[in-house]
């Protein structure tokens, strides 16, 4: 759920009416009230504190101990960190997952700025063309991936297609070296429909008179786009930027996990889907936690890395 | 005319943009195009060479087999599920933001804060503590467990509400106040009707997020009983199992995506607000 809603704004407050609840001191008031209040928050704040707080907070306390959930839970302290630096598949999976944001990422957060562009036009039945391109973001993981079996499969439409350029396709999900390629080619596809309307919408907000004085200087489609365009939805490409990238890190845990578990020979394995596979096959509940903190701290360090690297350039 | 995406003063376009954008969207759809083409083709078509794109001749058998397969009890579990969770999501919403809105809630300030802490944590970190608790409560295996974790996901919601709630003048809810109207009449009778905007935005996206949900179902309760579609749909992925063709495995999804796809179309508008924000119409 990503962080650019606003809520609509409502009618303005009559003159003379009191101040609006915002500055209402909470605290105070008549104990009534408070009781009232407290009782319509109480079972969210129940709910949320067990199912939302606790894990939050458990997480990193999970991954100090070695517990099944079978057997009581035994304490290790960084024992679980120690495997995970010992441990090939964690580095092989984290290299899966670089592979997937360095393959995944600029091409999804280009072709979607491109398509948003395109589709900022008033064409003939535009609304129907949005709508066809926005229409994908309703396919969960597993109607994804059952279509992307299908197309993928020997002889398949995949294959078609690049036949019809004149290249001989692969054996896509049984071939080490092709599968994490076709499972990218699959996440550009379904992230597109998201991305694609924030970008729209960033578009929107672009004030006419730049792209026309952009056109009176002669400047060509191509030119504004790069010069004009591309600079004024910085921060719609930022957010796009770091959506993709969070998506594209853990391979969707759900697409790669219903479609190809990590096969063959873990080409396909994120850190993630890694985590998860210790955690639920193998039942490892401390070990996979630890996994996934590791990819938490990496995230955190690109992030960090990232705003470094824009704070040199300046 | 409100279109939530439409410039002001642009000229029309060209003919040639007219045909890219056409072409685009069409490619962007193929995969769909071919699920739905696909459904309907018989095991032969399906695995002829060259490709088949269209069906020689249509099988609508591939539906009652794939409903077959799929059980309307999974339908049935999947209605149940969502709904659940949209209903319930609303309601603890709606009335925590209310409630920290215009009531004197203890401790509010300390439960904002807190509020805010799970967007820090990622959800692959907390899927695993949040399987713990729920098999602790003895939940696992049972509609309980696949609902309340993910309804209870309430931090956005009620932060949105609460926004909304607080942005509603005050002398609306004093003259209720005065008319002797108590807390719970004000916000169903007031506070709600004033914010069914607001409230079809959210639903739609928690609708769409609740159906489309395969990880959780599938690791609290994925037996027969209590399965969800995408539980059910997901195996046909990679083998086709006991059906007659693939194309069965194609006529579950068309069914499994069917109703979002109606929603979508019908509230494509809620959709769109809800994600980028209401700042265009």
């Amino acid at each position: 759920m990503t962080s650019a809603t606003t809520t609509t704004t409502t009618p303005a407050v009559p003159a003379g009416s009191p101040t609006t609840a915002r500055q209402r001191a909470p605290g105070r008031g008549h104990p009534r009230d408070r009781l009232t209040g407290f009782a319509m928050v109480l079972p969210n704040l129940i709910g949320f504190g067990i199912f939302v707080l606790i894990p939050a907070i458990a997480g990193v306390a999970l991954s100090l101990l070695d517990w099944d959930l079978v057997d009581a839970p035994v304490w290790v302290a960084l024992d679980n960190y120690q495997r995970l630096v010992e441990d090939p598949q964690v580095w092989k999976s984290l290299l899966v997952s670089v592979e997937f944001v360095a393959f995944g990422v600029i091409p999804a957060v280009l072709i979607s700025f491109l398509l948003a562009n395109l589709l900022d036009s008033r064409v003939r039945l535009i609304r129907l063309w949005r709508s066809l391109v926005f229409l994908p973001m309703v396919a969960s993981a597993a109607v994804v991936a059952v279509i992307a079996g299908q197309l993928f499969r020997r002889g398949g439409v995949a294959d078609s297609i690049l036949a019809w350029v004149g290249i001989d396709s692969p054996d896509w999900f049984n071939s080490s070296g092709w599968a994490p390629i076709a499972l990218i080619v699959i996440l550009v596809w379904s992230s597109l429909p998201l991305t694609t309307m924030i970008y729209l919408a960033a578009l929107q907000r672009v004030p006419d008179d730049l792209f026309a004085a952009a056109a009176i200087d002669g400047a060509g489609a191509a030119r504004t786009m790069w010069s004009i365009t591309w600079p004024a939805v910085r921060a719609a490409t930022l957010l796009v930027g770091f959506l993709q990238f969070l998506g594209f890190i853990s391979g969707s845990l759900a697409l790669s996990r219903i479609l190809t578990n990590g096969n063959p020979l873990g080409s396909t394995r994120t850190l993630a889907l890694y985590s998860y596979q210790v955690a639920f096959d193998r039942g490892d509940m401390g070990y996979a936690s630890a996994i996934a903190v590791f990819q938490l701290l990496i995230v955190a360090a690109a992030v960090v890395l990232v705003r470094l690297g824009s704070r040199f350039r300046r | 005319m409100t279109s939530t995406f439409t410039r002001p003063g642009a000229a029309r376009a060209r003919p040639v943009r007219q045909l890219v954008i056409v072409i685009v969207a069409v490619v962007m759809s193929i995969p769909f195009l071919y699920m739905i083409s696909a459904s309907l083709m018989s095991a032969e078509d399906l695995a002829a060479s060259p490709l088949r794109w269209i069906p020689s001749s249509l099988r609508p058998d591939n539906y009652s087999e794939a409903w077959t397969y799929l059980s309307t009890r999974t339908v049935l579990n999947t209605v149940f599920f969502a709904v659940a969770i949209v209903v319930g999501q609303l309601a603890l919403t709606l009335t925590a933001g209310f409630a920290m809105a215009h009531l004197p809630v203890p401790g509010s300030r300390i439960m904002l804060a807190v509020l805010l802490v799970p967007n820090l944590v990622p959800a692959e970190l907390t899927l695993i503590p949040v399987f713990v608790v729920t098999y602790k409560l003895g939940l696992l295996g049972s509609y309980a467990g696949m609902i309340l974790p993910i309804m209870c996901q309430t931090a956005f919601g009620t932060l949105l509400f609460r926004q909304f709630f607080s942005e509603l003048p005050a002398g609306l809810i004093d003259a209720a106040k005065i008319d002797g109207a108590g807390w719970t009449r004000i916000l169903l009778a007031i506070a709600v009707p004033l914010a069914k905007p607001a409230i079809a935005t959210y639903a739609s996206i928690t609708f769409l997020g609740a159906w489309n949900q395969y990880i959780w179902p599938q690791l609290v309760a994925n037996d027969e009983a209590h399965r969800v579609l995408n539980v059910a749909l997901a195996p046909l992925a990679v083998s086709k199992f006991s059906l007659s063709s693939p194309a069965v495995g194609m006529a579950a999804s068309v069914i499994s995506i069917l109703p979002v796809a109606i929603v979508f179309v019908l509230a494509q508008r809620w959709f769109v607000k809800g994600i980028v924000g209401s700042g265009i119409d």
